[in-house]
Formats: C-alpha cells, structure tokens, sequence
C-alpha cells in the first residue's frame, strides 16, 4: 500500500483552525491510516502554551489550501485522499482522538505500532485533523504521514 | 509496557526528550499515554473512572486494548466493525442516489 506524506502551516492557529486535515472528498474510496504526526511552531522562540488536537471531522471537509499528498516512495502512484492546510473554516469536528499539551519552544512526534493508526474511513466527507484547540498567534506547522489502503 | 500502541516523542529546548508509550482504543482509536510503571487493567470495572487505573483496560471480547469510557459502557464494537457499518450506509446511500438518479 502506497503511502505519504502532508505537510501544512498557519500563521496564526489561536482560532482553534485545523493546521493540517487529511480529507476524504465525495469520490475517494480508499482507507487512509495516520500512522506518524509531527507538531510544533515554527515562530521566534517565546514560552506559550499550546494545547494541540488531533480530531476526526464529520459531514464537511471545510475549507482549506489544498496540499497534494507527496508519495515516500516515488514510484507509487499520486494518492485518492486529499489534504489541505491553513484551514479558515473547520471541519464539523467529531472525536478526539489524541491530546498534546505543549511548550511552543517543544516539538513533538507520535508514531503509531502497525495495526494502531488512526483510520480515516472510506466515506465522503470525513477527515483526520490537526488543530491547537489552545495556541498563541504564532505560526505553527504539522505533517503528517499516512497509507492508503 | 509490552507490545504498545504507539509511541511519543516530546523535543524540548536543546534536544531535551520526554518519552512515552501510547495506547490506540481498540473502541474509538483515541489515543492514550501511557504513565511509566502502569498497565491496563485487565478488569474494565477496576478501571473505569479509577485515577490508579486512567489507562482503560483490556477488552476481554476482542483482546485488545481499550480505554476508560469505552471501559466503562461495558460493550464490544471495535471500530473496525463501526467503520465496515459506516462505509456500507455511505455505499448503499451512494447506489440509492445513482439508481434514483441524484
């Protein structure tokens, strides 16, 4: 299964805007399985509390810059699942699925074991998003690294 | 903890790392830190809403791990099953449309 990467940046997350959402339009068919997430801010160093957010959104994608999902082995094929980033309207968000409060001078990384990723089922208009529920206004990026299946 | 779910890297000013094991919820793939030194309790009754056990339990349905609410409703669905469901209403919705001509 091919799998790849996304990567996406805010100027100013404090509105609780997703960064980075992986999103299933009305025609993708495939799975996609987050299996690695990287946040952190890429602003001038200062100490300020984030408390980040990856969320499941429900029956609308929003609207974001569209990101094209980069393939970590470049001879697959481009990939079904889109992806966008610097949100201005969310997703209706649904479950939570991870909580990180962070220092904005922190970096952090989940990988998941094979089997434990986060499943983006094959039904329109569902996403995986990352988003700081808590932030200062300060750029912020995240990536994201999934499979499709 | 033996055979986790995941893994989590905090990087702090001058390369300072905070570690830790994650669990995915085999009910609703939240997913859940792991304190060093705890482990799942394997009775969802001694673990739902009980500080000493916040890591959920195991599901002794489908032996996988889980976590506190889900612990606590006392039920099996994993989420395989709730996506396999959500994915058949999407399709059989989408043939209605094309059969109805949407």
């Amino acid at each position: 299964m091919a799998r790849f990467s996304i990567e996406g940046q805010i100027a100013d997350p404090s509105a609780g805007l997703a960064v980075l959402g992986l999103l299933q339009d009305a025609t993708s068919q495939r799975r996609g399985k987050v299996y690695d997430v990287l946040i952190g801010a890429e602003g001038t160093p200062a100490d300020n509390p984030y408390l980040w957010s990856v969320d499941r959104g429900t029956t609308a994608l929003g609207t974001s810059t569209p990101v094209t999902p980069a393939p970590l082995d470049e001879a697959d094929p481009a990939g079904l699942l889109d992806a966008g980033d610097a949100f201005t309207v969310n997703p209706t968000i649904g479950a939570k699925l991870l909580h990180i409060p962070l220092n904005q001078r922190a970096t952090f990384r989940w990988v998941s074991a094979p089997g434990s990723e986060l499943v983006l089922a094959a039904t329109a208009n569902l996403s995986i998003l990352a988003r700081a529920v808590t932030s200062p206004a300060v750029a912020s990026t995240a990536t994201m690294l999934f499979e499709e299946q | 903890m033996r055979n986790p779910g995941g893994y989590g890297v905090w990087t702090g000013p001058g390369g300072v790392e905070r570690e830790c094991d994650t669990i995915t919820c085999s009910h609703c793939q939240r997913v859940i830190f792991i304190k060093p030194g705890h482990m799942p309790a394997a009775d969802p009754e001694l673990s739902a809403g009980d500080p000493a056990h916040d890591l959920g339990g195991l599901c002794r349905v489908c032996m996988k791990h889980i976590c506190g609410p889900c612990a606590k409703e006392g039920t099996c669905i994993p989420f395989e099953k709730k996506i396999e469901k959500q994915e058949s209403d999407d399709y059989r919705r989408r043939q209605n449309a094309r059969v109805m001509g949407l």
